[in-house]
């Protein structure tokens, strides 16, 4: 701690941060542009003048930028000195000489970081008389608009998209005051990341264009603290709604998840909520009238009620939607005729990955704890598709070695341009073990392209060095490179994901991961899970219950009621497979937001309510359980799960139920707090325009607002706008419009979000000592190393972000930037396949065929072929090859 | 049957053999690639006269190095040419010591004898015209530069013949090279 | 070999239209100096530099001796070590760095094979201008010639040194002339400058060691470390070392280049050497060290060029080329030309030199063409103010603001004149 004086008054701070932040912390008001908390300082802006004492006799100061500046003991520095008002002043006319006047038509207009700027600067005219520069803009893809005109030239964009995120295809072009920041041609963003751009940007060059497709100003959008639902991560979010439309999504800060940056398909994947085919009411088959009939929520419940109550029924939950959600289906069924929606070998691999964490074999790693460790191995995941944010936390750890290079020479982390000078082509080691080449390749020393079964006898190899019981002169020298690092490393961290096909795999990275761990207390480990919710369901759900037990159940004696919630089976299954099974069952229950190819087939069809529309909780990969609060109300024919499956119980009392049921989830309902007298949080902003006129299309009547009796927060712009133990609904703060004011809620930079709560961590203490016997030897488990008949070939998953998760899937701006589905291999497996100048091929499974373009990808080891995620569902892993005609 | 890194956007432009050996040699000079980015587009620009968006790629390609940072590295600097220039590049010096020597009944002259404004080429592609800052002869001003010879001590009135010799000399080498 | 000691160290090879061969310079006592070097510890050598108390030739002026000490040294310290000589000669009005290259490359090696055995360097490169193509032929002519005369390589003359060097051509752009967007431009990277610290001496090029200088500067070692430090220090007339390259150009009789004794008046650099202004020209003011240093006055004739004295009067020694300021041409005009040269070669890194010096050099147009106003006199001070030092990431707007602000100062008239008529009062003349 130091103690440093400012415009008089004494104030404790941290030294390992500079001045700008430290003022930042304390709440005072120091303009900037071009740093960031997580990007550091370089010096670029020079708005955060100020003025600098070299001791208590100094009355004349020096104007120094507070950025650049590190926090030393008995500093004393001026805010408001009048040459620093009048430098701020002047830099601010500086970028104004060509920032257009286009306020009223810029999306930013209302939270744009300049106008707080030029605002808190105090400039208000212009003097200049010459001609603005103008700029070409280009077409950047289907989620990110481009107006270049609009540049202060902060260099923040092309810092985060290039220096942070690794984007290759983004860049500064030209020089002095012609500088142009975009790609070097019109063409999608590539980098998963791009979205960011849109935060990072401190006025509207980079706008979200999917918000621009239902635009209103920020201070008309509804909010609340949520949690992003497309990825097993858990990132944290704020949705924002006007008037029924889900308009857009941005970062809400977590200090250990998700940090300031989202991945595309978490911020531009939303749209699924306003689909024009989500389902607003009850449906009924009418098998003698061959019709759909609408009905009302009361039939609908009796129904369900009935059909629930038939002589047998199965239900299979999801993995997407909310702990209550499942529980409450769980709850109205009966345990045993509960099932997952995930196959067998997912289900086994999730508990016994939770057990390990439980048992306390293996630590359960937040990606914070990733991106403070030195050494990574990634086994078997191409995640940069699978959980995204993983990757870019990965790309952080990567930087560490410089840092800490830069440290010994006495340059601190935030120190940004400087670290990244001294540190070079220095990197932390990252070690790939994968199946194809990934986007993470170019932050990694060595990535190795090896089929499953080549994969678990590396890592065992790796295992059996590690533990000396086997000798170094007979090991491979990849396995010897990746043993090298990790033992000379201080915080090693091992990620994987049970995504992967197999199941040997992920055991043998398990039983490493638990040799490490014995080995090196600090070791780390991340396993990425399929969906939002694969850990939640896997708690409530017996091993044995799964989706291809369920579908043998259904096979050997078709229940009279099958109940599927938010869950499209015909994303696992192959139509081939499925249909003949759901035509033996007489009443099909579906619940879900949108009409899906198995909701298609529902006998009785019931809406539910969206993530944003509800409140509910989700257990995300590391065994974190957080609350996600809805947003905006939803008409009362769409309800969540839970009100369908129980409607006599509110939400508050369901969540006693779970916690009484569910020793591991007890301290659930602490998650959310009822609303009490008194004391509201508004979801809106007191500046919300229109409350009675939004509506008026309809009816011109002012409705009174919905209420919302679960939570503290309310559908309209009454209440406060925070609370001590409460996170806000939305960002903004006097002075602050923009989502900038976040340091304005941070209980210090980048620390969590005041009120805010960091979720319930399931497996933070080992509820056993922790064992120091190995398990059972992974090398025994190899059942994917089986060999494979000849002739056949072992597919695996090619993933991909903007494929792979269903709800997304739905969404048009992520549609565009879904490739192509194609079968990918090596040019010598397509010789051996006798496919060689084929342009499609046939792929021949026992579960059914498809016909897929085939691409060559020489990453790809032989052996093996790489198709989309769903179509390795629905076909299995052993298929046949032949050229299609 | 495609190949997963085939880029159908842009045309290919191979680089020739004595190109890919002059790139090697730069590439020797430095230990990472990227340090021979200004060396390779002025290699190109050699042989080339200017760096067309399939060179950039190709040079990029052969680097491995993204064609975003080749072209924010082209973009930055005055001389690289990332629009085609004539055969003859002349740059008066508009350096401040040359204007006080003449510079502008130089550049005038300049601009008459060619008919370009600044930055232009001419017509039948052998001149494009850009001057300068400072050529570092200012006891010689006013200087013009034409390719790599510096003329010093210009004479306004000397412009044509100035230009005439250079355009007997291009021909003179054109017809020789043919 | 020569023994008697050069009273022109710097250009005594200048001899003729072509630089000597490695054999003719050797011939006339070259590489003796750094055969003396060779000799000695680099402990020993950079003693000699410290005590001679030779400042940086580029312009600011730095000790060289003292900007050596900061390279790590020892077993532990990062290797290789990089030596770069600083030849991107663009600063307007300088023009002393292209006769040295054309004339004796040779002196050029030597002193960065002093320079190299000193701080340890094993490789070095030669940061050239674009523009300068003989320069660069001549060079590269004496690398390849010193290469097979073992004079760069491995173990060199059978010493433990080992440096190569290599001869890198920029693609134009000032700003490389500052060191550390010098370092950038080297690495193939746009040319912004860098932070400080850390400085390049401890993490430069690469970010490895790397020890930046003047082209003249490295002129100067030979000689130093040949006669020694003393020798060096009695060169000088006033308080600063040794000779130095001054230049005068603009309407002289005779414009040209002289290796002087540093301290040698402005007054004597004018008269007797460039002989005085041309009939018919009076001087109105001159420009001492290049387009980035204050004008100065007739006043001001009798300061000797030397760091310090040039500083009190209220410029810089900069490159100790001076332009000369007649009464026939237009001073805003002039200062339109310099401060226009500066926002065009902005890197575009920081916002007041961005954004700052374009709309100056608009106003100043304004003004030159006559649609000046007065208030654009407070904005052009304002400019002078908001791109002052420390306020700007680099000393580039800095640089700009100098003849900008001096000019303010001595030729305020000139720019009101402007304003009230409407019109520029030399175009007449012109």
């Amino acid at each position: 701690m130091a103690t440093i004086i400012i415009d008089g008054a004494k104030h404790e701070v941290e030294t390992d941060q500079n001045l700008l932040q430290a003022c930042q912390t304390l709440g005072l008001d120091v303009p900037y542009f071009c740093w960031h908390p997580a990007m550091g300082s370089v010096g670029s802006c020079r708005q955060c003048a100020v003025t600098l004492f070299k001791d208590a006799e100094d009355k004349q100061g020096r104007l120094t930028m507070s950025c650049m500046t590190p926090v030393t003991d008995g500093q004393i520095l001026a805010l408001n000195n009048p040459d620093i008002i009048k430098f701020r002043d002047m830099q601010i006319e500086a970028l104004m000489i060509n920032h257009p006047h286009d306020c009223p038509v810029c999306e930013e207009g209302g939270e744009c970081h300049l106008q707080d700027m030029t605002l808190m600067s105090g400039h208000v005219k212009r003097r200049f008389r010459g001609p603005k520069q103008t700029h070409v803009n280009q077409y950047l893809g289907p989620f990110i608009g481009h107006e270049m005109n609009r540049c202060i030239a902060c260099y923040r964009c092309v810092r985060y998209y290039r220096d942070y995120s690794g984007g290759t295809d983004f860049d500064v072009f030209a020089s002095r005051n012609n500088v142009y920041f975009g790609r070097a041609e019109d063409g999608d963003l590539e980098n998963e990341f791009s979205g960011n751009l849109v935060e990072v940007c401190p006025t509207g060059v980079f706008t979200d264009k999917t918000y621009s497709q239902h635009y209103v100003r920020k201070w008309d959008l509804q909010s609340a603290p949520s949690i992003c639902t497309q990825c097993s991560l858990g990132c944290n979010t704020f949705p924002a709604e006007r008037n029924g439309i889900l308009r857009r999504i941005t970062n809400r800060y977590h200090p250990d998840i998700n940090g300031y940056f989202l991945c595309d398909r978490g911020r531009f994947g939303y749209d699924f909520v306003n689909h024009s085919e989500r389902l607003t009411q009850p449906w009924q088959r009418n098998t003698e009238q061959r019709s759909t009939d609408k009905i009302t929520t009361q039939q609908a419940q009796q129904r369900l009620r009935e059909l629930a109550k038939s002589s047998s029924v199965l239900a299979v939950g999801s993995a997407r939607t909310s702990l209550e959600n499942n529980f409450a289906l769980r709850q109205l069924v009966g345990k045993d005729n509960f099932y997952a929606d995930c196959s067998q070998q997912v289900l086994r691999q999730i508990q016994v990955l939770s057990q390990c964490h439980q048992y306390g074999l293996l630590p359960s790693s937040s990606l914070q704890t990733l991106e403070s460790s030195d050494t990574a191995l990634l086994i078997g995941e191409d995640i940069t598709q699978t959980a995204p944010r993983i990757a870019l936390s990965l790309r952080q750890m990567t930087g560490n070695a410089g840092k800490q290079k830069a440290a010994e020479m006495g340059i601190a982390a935030w120190q940004d341009a400087e670290v990244r000078n001294i540190c070079q082509q220095l990197k932390s080691p990252l070690h790939i073990i994968s199946s194809h080449a990934t986007r993470l390749d170019d932050a990694a020393v060595n990535t190795l392209c090896l089929s499953p079964a080549q994969q678990v006898t590396l890592i065992n190899e790796i295992d059996a060095l590690l533990n000396n019981s086997i000798d170094a002169g007979v090991a491979s020298r990849q396995a010897r490179n990746i043993v090298k690092d990790l033992q000379t490393a201080k915080q090693p961290i091992l990620v994987t994901g049970v995504h992967t096909d197999s199941e040997a795999l992920l055991r043998a990275t398990i039983q490493l991961g638990q040799t490490l761990y014995r080995l090196n207390s600090r070791t780390g480990f991340i396993c990425a899970l399929p969906q939002a919710n694969s850990m939640g369901l896997a708690l409530l759900t017996a091993t044995e219950h799964n989706l291809d037990t369920a579908l043998k159940k259904i096979e050997k004696s078709p229940p009279k009621t099958l109940i599927l919630l938010e869950t499209d089976l015909y994303r696992y299954c192959s139509e081939q497979l499925l249909e003949p099974l759901l035509n033996n069952i007489e009443n099909i229950v579906v619940l879900d937001h949108l009409l899906t190819p198995t909701a298609q087939s529902a006998d009785l069809l019931l809406p539910t309510t969206s993530f944003a529309e509800m409140h509910g909780s989700w257990v995300n990969y590391e065994g974190r359980v957080q609350a996600a609060t809805s947003c905006f109300p939803a008409p009362d024919e769409r309800r969540p799960g839970h009100l369908w499956f129980n409607a006599e119980t509110d939400f508050h009392s369901l969540l006693i139920e779970v916690a009484d049921c569910e020793a591991q989830l007890k301290s659930l309902p602490s998650l959310f707090t009822p609303q009490s007298e008194g004391f509201h949080l508004a979801r809106q902003t007191i500046r919300a325009t229109g409350r009675a006129a939004v509506k008026a299309v309809t009816n011109v009547r002012e409705q009174q607002p919905q209420q919302d009796p679960d939570s503290p927060y309310q559908y309209s712009p009454e209440g406060a706008a925070t609370l001590p133990e409460q996170p806000p609904a939305y960002l903004w703060h006097p002075n602050w419009n923009s989502n900038e004011s976040l340091n304005r809620f941070q209980e210090e930079i980048n620390g969590p979000i005041r009120g805010s709560h960091p979720g319930i961590l399931l497996h933070e203490k080992a509820s056993v000592v922790p064992s120091t016997d190995t398990t059972q030897p992974g090398y025994l488990l190899q059942d994917s190393s089986k060999p494979i008949a000849e002739g056949k070939l072992q597919l695996l998953a090619d993933y991909n972000i903007f494929r792979d998760e269903e709800l997304s899937s739905y969404v048009s701006a992520i549609q565009q930037r879904t490739p192509q589905a194609a079968i990918k291999m090596n040019l010598q497996q397509v010789k051996q396949s006798h496919c060689e100048g084929a342009d499609k091929l046939k792929i021949k499974a026992p579960a059914g065929s498809c016909i897929l373009p085939l691409y060559i990808d020489d990453s790809v080891p032989d052996g093996v072929a790489l198709v989309p995620t769903n179509l390795l569902q629905q076909l299995g892993s052993v298929v046949q090859l032949e050229r299609a005609e | 049957m495609t190949d997963i890194n085939d880029n159908n956007n842009v045309q290919i432009v191979q680089l020739t053999e004595q190109e890919r050996s002059e790139l090697d040699h730069m590439l020797d000079h430095y230990p990472v690639a990227s340090g021979a980015s200004i060396d390779a587009l002025k290699m190109i620009q050699k042989f080339h006269g200017w760096v067309s968006d399939q060179h950039l790629a190709a040079l990029a390609s052969y680097m491995q190095i993204p064609v975003a940072e080749l072209e924010s590295v082209a973009t930055f600097y005055n001389l690289i040419f990332r629009k085609p220039v004539g055969d003859n590049l002349v740059h008066p010096c508009d350096g401040f010591s040359c204007m006080v020597m003449g510079y502008r009944k130089v550049h005038q002259n300049l601009k008459q004898a060619l008919n370009v404004n600044d930055g232009e080429t001419t017509g039948d592609k052998s001149y494009t015209l850009i001057p300068l800052p400072c050529l570092g002869a200012c006891d010689k001003a006013p200087v013009l530069l034409i390719n790599d010879m510096l003329y010093e001590n210009v004479n306004p009135d000397d412009v044509d013949d100035i230009i005439q010799t250079v355009s007997e000399r291009t021909v003179t080498t054109k017809v020789h090279s043919s | 070999m020569t023994n008697a000691q050069p009273s022109l160290p710097l250009t005594q090879y200048c001899t003729s239209e072509q630089p000597l061969t490695l054999s003719a310079y050797q011939q006339q006592g070259g590489y003796s100096g750094f055969k003396t070097a060779l000799e000695q510890t680099p402990e020993r050598v950079l003693e000699t530099i410290k005590d001679s108390r030779l400042r940086g030739r580029g312009g600011a002026g730095f000790p060289t001796g003292l900007k050596w000490s900061f390279v790590p040294q020892g077993d532990n310290a990062p290797s290789p070590k990089y030596l770069v000589a600083n030849g991107d000669e663009m600063e307007p009005g300088a023009f002393k760095d292209r006769y040295l290259l054309e004339q004796a490359p040779h002196q050029l090696i030597e002193g960065m094979l002093i320079a190299a055995h000193t701080i340890g360097a094993s490789i070095g490169y030669i940061f050239l201008r674009y523009e300068y193509h003989m320069a660069a032929k001549r060079i590269e002519n004496a690398l390849q010639e010193c290469y097979q005369a073992g004079l760069l390589g491995n173990k060199i003359q059978g010493s433990e040194l080992t440096f190569d060097l290599h001869i890198h051509t920029s693609a134009g752009r000032y700003i490389c002339g500052e060191e550390t967007a010098l370092i950038n431009a080297l690495e193939g990277k746009r040319a912004n400058p860098r932070a400080k610290p850390p400085y390049p001496q401890v993490a430069g090029l690469w970010g490895k060691p790397t020890i930046v200088n003047n082209i003249e500067t490295f002129f100067c070692l030979p000689g130093i470390v040949q006669y020694g430090a003393d020798w060096f220090q009695q060169l000088g007339r006033h308080k600063d070392s040794g000779t130095k390259l001054f230049g005068v150009s603009g309407r002289v009789k005779k414009p040209g280049l002289w290796e002087l004794p540093m301290g040698t008046t402005i007054r004597e650099i004018i008269e007797e050497h460039a002989g005085g202004m041309c009939d018919g020209y009076q001087l109105r003011g001159l420009i001492p060290g290049g387009g980035s240093t204050d004008f100065l006055l007739p006043e001001h004739l009798d300061t000797p060029m030397d760091y310090d004295e040039i500083g009190n009067v209220g410029s810089r020694m900069g490159t100790g080329t001076i332009t000369v300021l007649d009464d026939q041409f237009c001073p805003v005009d002039m200062v339109h030309n310099l401060v226009a040269f500066f926002a065009q070669e902005s890197c575009g890194w920081c916002t007041p030199c961005r954004d700052g010096l374009p709309s100056a050099t608009y106003v100043l147009e304004q003004i030159e063409t006559g649609h000046g106003k007065p208030e654009d006199m407070t904005f052009l001070e304002d400019i002078v103010d908001f791109v002052a030092p420390g306020n700007t990431f680099c000393a580039l707007a800095p640089g700009a603001a100098e003849p900008l602000q001096s000019a303010l100062k001595y030729f305020r008239d000139d720019f009101d004149q402007h304003i009230k008529d409407g019109c520029c009062p030399y175009q007449a003349v012109q």
